[in-house]
């Protein structure tokens, strides 16, 4: 289970470009938001929409970085890291849909193992993952 | 000394001299070249007191006390106008000086000049001194004014904005959450209108009274105008300590009030905003903050309201992938993908399975489950659900052409059978013909809730040659009331069941008991998800024939497909099982 200290949005984990730092707060709060929603209530209701605005949530954002990623040359230019940053994107949509589907099928979704996985997830792709892309667009941005 | 005793100064019959300044406001003094005081005129007495008589003759750094330029910035007797005079400079800036006289502070502004000899060679300075205490006085009360609200003695907008920009910046650094708060008075134009203004700002000083004292000394109460207060309340450690501090405060302000004699009675609508959980940017929280107060005025004044920023940038993603999803439709961004489903005991493709993608712009091939969801209860679900059957019936046409006669099946939520055009539309993309071999897979048939008007529909498509199915089978919680009372021609058993089914005895025992009633309600049965020769073995073994999944064919392309179906040929593991155990 997940041993790492909860997430909460902080100014470590601020990338310096503003769009994304805005929506990676959201995304931020909205955990903060379903760790106190499910400390209430664990139904598979609650954890099928706190999954449907992930889901949302995911689509709208990815789409914001990525797009940012093809605009600055990032998705040729970074290479390995490129690469490894799309997957990560899709590897996020994919346990979220795992879930929702194991939900579906009446399957027992722990809520620590959701907010676990989202509290690393997180942590893990803004800390690294993000600012390695926004080290590259910033560096860009100062020539 | 005094003026008599000194006959000659710099050359000036110094009783003439004094009867020249002796009318003056301003003092005046005269330093000689080793800058001792050497002269002083009546004025002078008067501003410096005692000091003048007794300095004399004193060097004139022990008249500098606290200076400050005319600006108001402090500065060192380094660019006292004296001493910068006596060095040559011909006209040196004036400064502020400080001096106490009994009890009172006066500032007087000084002024030097150097004083010079035929040669040129300087032999002292003259100084003036005059006393601008009042304008200084006056200037305070201004800025004071700039900065506070004159009727309540509140800091005003500016400065609060000034304490909204340091606290911040220290609930930044610290960690901490802030609560910024705008708080306006319910009804307050009434207490105008009934007692007058005067009554009125008696109020809202005690208001203001009030708001001061339910916080703590870090905190800001300002006015910002009229009946409109804002809050800033640091050093909070949950958003419940936020809760009780308002509260508080809403309890402190609803408290009666005496005003003139007379008992008066009002409340006060709360705004507050949560930073981190909310922007950075100070503008924009106040504006949440008020955009809270207004809800806590509809929805009934006299409380607060904490402003959901995820709410309302969700709200904004919501909308905008809906609009994206819609646009997708019209851009033809949708393609479908095709499952084979196989009867693996005879060895045949006995149909497809049709499989929405999003070919989206920057994100690529989507899966349905991750953009169906975010519009299933959203009218563009049905336009999707049009366009899924006719794309579907156009490649059947196509394959048909081909040679290769399959069923299609496209899945369909059941919430889109209800609506009240789904058999017309259905019915206008059906070809004249009847040759249309069309399954619909209805999906969350748990959800339904008028299964009688369903299940008619179901009956009418069924005289037509349609055949439903039911996905997912057994996940629901009716799925038997369903499988009883919709009439669905096919079963299909849902893929978490046969992926853990070789592991799970629970599972295995759902995989048969879905096989068994299939066969007692004589409906068709199609298992999904088969990944592997494990898989077909064992649902061949419980008498499952039909399936579909990764184990046989991943969803393919239109481009492929025709392809895939040419070259099918079955696996002859799969004709090598031992017969059908359980019929």
């Amino acid at each position: 289970m997940d041993t790492s200290a909860p997430l909460v949005w902080n100014d470590s984990l601020m990338t310096g470009v503003p769009d994304i730092d805005e929506q990676h707060r959201i995304l931020v709060h909205s955990l903060t938001e379903a760790r106190a929603k499910l400390a209430d209530e664990t139904s598979p209701d609650v954890l099928e929409a706190i999954t449907q605005d992930l889901l949302a949530y995911a689509l709208y954002h990815f789409e914001t970085e990525e797009a940012l990623m093809h605009e600055t040359g990032y998705s040729a230019a970074g290479g390995a890291d490129a690469r490894q940053h799309l997957a990560e994107h899709r590897d996020f949509s994919a346990q979220v849909v795992a879930m929702r589907s194991n939900l579906k099928a009446g399957i027992h979704v722990a809520p620590d193992v959701l907010l676990g996985f989202l509290n690393n997830w997180l942590a893990k792709h803004i800390m690294h993952t993000d600012k390695r892309f926004a080290a590259y667009m910033l560096g860009r941005a100062d020539r | 000394m005094t003026e008599s005793s000194t006959t000659d100064l710099f050359g000036l019959d110094s009783s003439r001299m004094h009867a020249i300044l002796l009318t003056l406001e301003e003092g005046i003094q005269l330093w000689d070249a080793d800058g001792r005081l050497v002269y002083v005129n009546p004025a002078s007495c008067l501003q410096f007191g005692d000091d003048a008589h007794s300095g004399m003759g004193c060097h004139w750094t022990a008249f500098v006390r606290r200076c400050a330029t005319e600006a108001g910035e402090p500065c060192d007797e380094g660019c006292f106008p004296i001493g910068e005079a006596l060095a040559g400079i011909a006209i040196p800036a004036s400064l502020l000086l400080q001096i106490g006289r009994g009890a009172e502070v006066i500032w007087l502004r000084v002024n030097a000049r150097p004083l010079t000899d035929a040669t040129g060679a300087i032999v002292g300075a003259v100084s003036s001194t005059v006393d601008v205490s009042q304008l200084i006085a006056q200037e305070q009360r201004l800025k004071l004014q700039a900065h506070f609200d004159i009727l309540t003695g509140l800091p005003n907008r500016v400065l609060f904005s000034d304490r909204l920009d340091q606290a911040l910046a220290h609930a930044r650094r610290h960690r901490e959450d802030l609560a910024v708060c705008m708080l306006d008075l319910d009804g307050f134009k009434l207490v105008n209108d009934r007692f007058g203004h005067p009554s009125g700002d008696l109020l809202l000083k005690q208001v203001a009274r009030r708001l001061h004292e339910s916080l703590r000394g870090d905190d800001t109460a300002a006015r910002l105008g009229g009946d409109e207060f804002a809050l800033l309340i640091g050093d909070l450690k949950t958003s419940g300590q936020c809760e009780q501090v308002v509260k508080r405060i809403l309890e402190a302000v609803g408290a009666p009030y005496v005003i003139e004699g007379t008992e008066v009675c009002i409340t006060a609508s709360v705004g507050v905003t949560l930073f981190p959980g909310d922007t950075v940017d100070p503008d924009q929280l106040l504006r949440h903050a008020d955009q809270a107060m207004y809800k806590a005025k509809q929805a009934g004044k006299n409380r607060f309201s904490i402003f959901d920023p995820t709410l309302e940038s969700r709200a904004r993603a919501n909308f905008g992938l809906v609009r994206k999803i819609e646009d997708a439709l019209e851009r033809r961004e949708f393609a479908l993908y095709y499952q084979p489903k196989v009867d693996c005991r005879a060895g045949r493709v006995v149909g497809l399975e049709a499989l929405i993608r999003w070919n989206h712009p920057v994100l690529g091939l989507r899966m349905p489950g991750e953009f169906l969801p975010l519009v299933e209860n959203e009218d563009v679900i049905v336009s999707i659900g049009d366009w899924v059957i006719a794309e579907a019936l156009r490649q059947q046409a196509s394959l048909r052409a081909a040679g290769h006669e399959l069923t299609i099946s496209v899945n369909i939520a059941a919430r889109q059978l209800v609506h009240r055009e789904f058999a017309e539309r259905l019915e206008a993309v059906l070809s004249a013909g009847g040759r249309d071999r069309l399954e619909i897979e209805i999906l969350e048939s748990a959800a339904l809730e008028d299964i009688s008007t369903v299940s008619s529909l179901i009956t009418s498509f069924q005289q037509r040659g349609i055949r439903f199915a039911l996905d997912d089978f057994g996940t629901g919680y009716s799925s038997l009331v369903h499988l009883k009372r919709l009439g669905a021609d096919v079963l299909k058993i849902d893929q978490t069941f046969v992926r853990d089914m070789l592991d799970d005895p629970g599972d295995l025992a759902i995989v048969q008991g879905v096989v068994g009633l299939a066969g007692a309600f004589r409906r068709d049965v199609v298992a999904e998800g088969v990944e592997d020769m494990e898989h077909v073995r064992m649902l061949l073994a419980v008498g499952c024939d039909v399936m579909q999944g990764y184990g046989i064919s991943r969803p393919l392309p239109a481009e492929s497909l025709r392809w895939w179906l040419d070259a099918f040929t079955p696996d002859p593991l799969w004709l090598s099982m031992p017969p059908n155990m359980t019929h």
